[in-house]
């Protein structure tokens, strides 16, 4: 019986595979657009703050539930411009490549203390109280960009994933980078990753572009109009289009979306980053 | 009346108007809040007001806008008890004639079971009654009015007089010319700056804080309230940026589909701009 792609619901029989590759350059060192923090420290805080999200989401009177398996990787190079692809996860996870969810939830590397800032509906004032937030990630900002390394091994994670998991969604990967590809083209590479493909659909591929500029973002695009340079261009064809539930999602949540949206932001500041990351993560069937 | 009698303070002649959308439809819950819009517009409100008549000394003018019982209009100044009739009030005269005083529990952590609260006094000046939905042409007409009204020969050093515009059922019909007569005012201290507020529902989308651009509005009056909303001061947007808000070059006043908790902020940025009030003030000589 034909079923159309990318409605698989997510389950224990049926796992979803969430990778994150998150380029770990120096230029990371440089402030977010529209914000005073490191651009390596507001990618992690979103990181952190999607996988505890995910880990609350998906837990329940048995503990949590083993639906998805998350991979999230760095990129960048040693002072020998030697490509360092790794497992960005820390403690007891350092050095896995992909894991499991109950395994997320259950292995934090710390549990850092942040100010969380909650209204109080009888006084209209905002107060302050300290909130647990458990870190996986940390933040990292050193050498080059050598992404098509970086894609490369997502190709190979994946092609063996989706041979244990022929019939479930298929992977979503998110790619987070603030600059150009400094080992060569990576439309290539992309492609590549694309092609892989469930029984349900091709792999997604979501690229996000960080930005010091206090520049207007991109978000979603649906042609190269309008894009504004080389680099933006360039992964507007990395990225996949929206597929059907991704692109009502979208509408739902009052994007603006044009029919072949593509999973891509351009000059992204953290209200986008985060907005990007619910965006390209949530729409899978089972996860709203 | 148009004014109670002066109090002896110098008086800035900073003006600030909040223009109330008072149709029927507030009485759905806001976004991140458990109380209808209309509530927590007034808490919020009040809550401005009494931080208000304790740091800064400028003049007031609340007014609304609903349908009436006979199918007309009923727009006007909403003070009451001892302001009855009043359309500008100083924050002096303010504190000694509140409408009521509330018992109200500030809460100081979680609403668990040990948290610590505390009961407060809480002045109230302005409570809500709702009507029927008219035209906010009619609002914005009287608002103009009362910018005109509040623009004295003794102004001529202040600042542009700040309008808070609050607005729920969004009919753009003849609204347009009515904003732009608003905006296109003369003061010493330059034209209006006007700000929007729209609150968001139980169902409400994803929101739009303080937009540099209108990419991610829905067109039609999502996309006409921006417009009509003016660029922040450099001072209101590093205020902003103070609370970690992360705000745009050119980004206007305006939030849509907000929750609570960014309502609240929104009308924090009114005592920063009575604070810039008293720091640009004349120094005494007339120097500075």
């Amino acid at each position: 019986m034909y079923r159309a792609p990318y409605t698989q619901s997510i389950s224990r029989q049926n796992k979803a595979c969430f990778i994150f590759l998150l380029d770990q350059s120096f230029s990371m060192e440089e402030p977010l657009g529209n914000s005073s923090n490191r651009k390596c420290d507001e990618l992690v805080a979103a990181i952190n703050g999607w996988l505890q999200n995910m880990a609350i989401r998906a837990s329940g009177d048995e503990g949590i539930k083993d639906w998805m398996d998350i991979g999230v990787f760095g990129y960048r190079t040693d002072q020998q411009a030697n490509p360092i692809i790794e497992s960005a996860l820390q403690g007891p996870l350092a050095g896995r490549m992909l894991v499991s969810i109950s395994e997320i939830g259950g292995a934090p590397a710390r549990i850092d203390t942040r100010m969380q800032y909650l209204p109080d509906e009888e006084t209209g004032e905002i107060f302050q109280i300290p909130c647990e937030m458990p870190i996986w990630v940390d933040p990292r900002a050193e050498g080059g960009t050598p992404m098509c390394h970086m894609l490369y091994l997502a190709h190979q994670i994946l092609a063996g994933w989706i041979g244990q998991h022929p019939r479930s969604f298929p992977p979503i990967v998110v790619h987070i980078s603030d600059g150009e590809s400094q080992d060569g083209n990576p439309i290539p590479y992309a492609d590549a990753l694309k092609s892989l493909a469930t029984e349900d659909g091709n792999v997604l591929l979501f690229n996000c572009h960080l930005s010091m500029t206090a520049a207007d973002p991109f978000m979603f695009p649906s042609s190269e109009h309008g894009l504004p340079d080389e680099l933006a261009r360039a992964l507007f064809h990395m990225s996949s289009v929206l597929p059907e539930p991704f692109f009502r999602h979208g509408q739902s949540e009052g994007f603006p979306l044009q029919p072949n949206a593509r999973g891509m932001a351009f000059n992204a500041d953290m209200v986008c980053l985060i907005q990007f990351l619910n965006m390209g993560t949530q729409a899978a069937p089972g996860l709203r | 009346m148009d004014q109670l009698p002066p109090t002896g303070k110098t008086g800035l002649g900073s003006r600030v108007v909040f223009l109330i959308d008072e149709s029927e439809s507030l009485r759905e819950c806001i976004a991140g809040g458990t109380k209808s819009k209309a509530e927590s517009i007034s808490t919020a409100l009040n809550s401005l007001l009494s931080q208000l008549v304790t740091v800064a000394d400028l003049e007031v003018a609340v007014a609304g806008y609903r349908g009436d019982s006979n199918g007309g209009g009923d727009v006007g100044c909403r003070w009451g008890g001892l302001l009855a009739g009043c359309r500008f009030v100083s924050t002096a005269a303010l504190a000694d004639a509140p409408l009521l005083v509330e018992n109200r529990v500030r809460r100081q952590g979680l609403p668990i079971p040990g948290a610590q609260e505390e009961t407060v006094q809480f002045p109230i000046w302005y409570v809500p009654q709702l009507g029927g939905s008219i035209l906010p042409v009619l609002g914005y007409a009287y608002c103009r009015h009362l910018v005109v009204a509040g623009t004295t020969p003794e102004t001529a050093w202040s600042k542009p007089p700040l309008v808070v515009s609050f607005v729920d059922e969004l009919v753009p019909e003849q609204v347009e010319m009515a904003v732009k007569r608003v905006l296109a005012l003369s003061s010493p201290g330059g034209p209006p700056l006007v700000f929007h507020v729209h609150l968001g529902g139980t169902s409400a989308g994803r929101a739009v804080l303080y937009p540099s651009s209108d990419l991610h509005l829905p067109p039609g009056p999502p996309s006409d309230l921006f417009r009509w909303s003016s660029v922040l001061p450099d001072y209101l947007v590093a205020s902003l940026r103070g609370t970690q808000a992360p705000v745009g070059v050119e980004a206007r006043g305006m939030i849509y589909n907000a929750s609570v908790a960014d309502l609240i902020r929104m009308l924090s940025l009114v005592k920063v701009y009575a604070q810039q009030g008293i720091l640009d003030a004349p120094r005494p000589g007339g120097q500075g």
